[in-house]
């Protein structure tokens, strides 16, 4: 047998016991064979990293037959959007028929948006079905409604303004992205301050928590949070933003941004993230932020 | 191919006896799979990245993590890690290195939020990634993919008929003898190559001592 031959079928330990004993006893005395193996074994590595190379390679072939079940995913959600849309439907027809017989005060439509059984504010049919009170863990940990609806102070109507203004990221949808999670955050959010995206979101809320994974879960509590500042309840808002954990950018930034309608309080932790936010992707907005509160 | 009812053990075992028709179509498998592209994707969103980032990271920390299982350095312990943990654990590192590189320092990165239980990984990195880095620059300097392509098939243990076929040479013996050149002079830019001097007397007995699967 050839030498090169019997280095490549010891690597492959493909000797006999009898011919790998042998073998060995020649390495461990032979330095012309030592280095011969070593060469074989960088050859090993060399084929590796073509194998690497070329899976590469494959996998761009595999994403052109676009298996990856985002489909799969989206079509989970599909039963649920569609029961949201027939639901906004016989929703939009009730208040519109509401409406016409009694013309009723401001409608409140994101109040209670993530218990949809309040049955002052919605019809008893519209509301999921909680009767056996089984509620998730999810459901408790959520913090209590409240609608501050007294006169708020200068800082808040500011803060207020800079979240509603053009360039805000809330008014650009937020970080776009293509999965369902997005999906349905992105439609909800685009909804929230349309009188209709209470019961949109009501079910949305309902799909999410229902689905229950971590990527949807992540977006709901951004939604919850988007919601209470809407209803301008800032510490349930910023308990939602930290619960998303470790926080991306946006609730990161979200999350002071809340903190810092209560300033005195939060003081020390505001200060400390406009400090470091000069390479934080919402750094314009935590600017705006730093001017707001320098006023005050 | 059905792979619902594969075990870690079972896929370790595909990698030792390196049946490369099996692994190649369980890494398909694995890629088109959504747990694992959707974990690196909440992973990586979570941690200041977007869609297009768990894209990149997906699909190096898969070949990486092929590529660690075909170089023997994972087992199985069932009580200690399974093989996406040891996936998961290559995706953090792989997007940490990342994020250092963009100099991130705003996010809250915690590492710690993956299960990073994993066992059977030999931790002798190092002649692992000397050669890795040695093979990158040899492979640049082997022109042609005619060469390259022979010896991958081979070394996906294709037979030399499958491999006449694949490559377009009329029969199985001279597809051998087309491979066997393809390596001798392989072996040869590799005897010649400057850092193989440096690498032989650093790494003298790693090289000698390291083998597969511990045997």
């Amino acid at each position: 047998m050839e030498t090169s031959e019997k280095i490549e079928r010891y690597l492959a330990h493909d000797l006999s016991p009898d011919d790998r004993l042998a073998f060995e006893a020649e390495l461990a005395v032979n330095p012309v064979l030592q280095e011969m193996l070593g060469r074989k074994r960088a050859a090993q590595a060399i084929m590796a990293q073509l194998r690497h190379d070329a899976l590469i390679e494959r996998m761009k072939q595999w994403d052109a037959e676009k298996k990856r079940p985002v489909v799969v995913q989206n079509a989970s959600l599909l039963p649920w959007i569609i029961v949201a849309v027939l639901l906004v439907a016989v929703l939009g027809a009730y208040y519109y028929f509401k409406s016409v017989e009694s013309p009723s005060p401001e409608v409140q439509p994101i109040k209670n948006v993530e218990n949809p059984v309040d049955q002052a504010q919605y019809p008893r049919e519209t509301a999921p079905d909680n009767s056996d009170g089984t509620q998730s863990p999810k459901q408790a940990q959520d913090p209590p409604l409240a609608s501050t609806e007294t006169a708020l102070p200068r800082l808040s109507r500011e803060l207020l303004a800079l979240y509603s203004a053009p360039n805000s990221t809330l008014s650009q949808e937020g970080v776009k992205g293509s999965g369902p999670a997005d999906d349905i955050f992105d439609q909800a959010l685009s909804n929230l301050k349309n009188p209709d995206s209470a019961a949109l979101n009501v079910v949305l809320l309902s799909a999410m928590k229902t689905r229950g994974d971590a990527d949807i879960e992540y977006r709901r509590q951004e939604l919850l949070g988007h919601s209470y500042i809407l209803l301008k309840n800032f510490q349930a808002a910023a308990d939602c933003f930290k619960k998303n954990s470790p926080l991306s950018a946006e609730s990161s930034w979200y999350y002071h941004f809340c903190l810092a309608f209560d300033y005195e309080k939060n003081k020390k932790e505001v200060d400390a993230f406009i400090t470091n936010g000069q390479q934080h992707p919402y750094s314009e907005q935590i600017t705006a932020l730093a001017r707001i509160l320098k006023k005050k | 191919m059905q792979f619902k009812t594969w075990t870690d053990a079972d896929i370790i075992a595909a990698y030792k006896r390196q049946d490369m028709e099996v692994i190649n179509a369980f890494l398909k498998h694995l890629y088109c799979r959504s747990d694992w592209y959707r974990d690196t994707l909440s992973y990586v969103r979570a941690n200041s990245g977007n869609e297009q980032d768990a894209e990149d990271v997906f699909q190096s920390s898969l070949a990486d993590w092929d590529q660690n299982l075909m170089d023997g350095k994972f087992t199985v312990n069932p009580e200690k890690g399974s093989l996406k943990a040891y996936f998961m654990v290559i995706v953090r590192n792989k997007w940490l290195n990342i994020l250092r590189s963009r100099k991130v320092k705003f996010a809250e990165i915690k590492p710690d939020s993956i299960d990073v239980a994993v066992s059977g990984f030999t931790n002798n990195g190092d002649i692992y990634e000397v050669l890795r880095s040695f093979a990158r620059e040899i492979l640049e300097q082997i022109p042609g993919k005619h060469c390259k392509t022979l010896m991958l098939l081979r070394y996906e243990k294709y037979s030399w008929k499958q491999i006449a076929e694949m490559v377009g040479i009329s029969n199985e013996q001279s597809a051998r003898i087309e491979e066997q050149r393809c390596r001798k002079r392989l072996e040869s830019v590799i005897e010649h190559h400057p850092r193989w001097k440096i690498i032989w007397e650093e790494h003298k007995e790693d090289l000698l001592n390291m083998d597969r699967y511990g045997n």
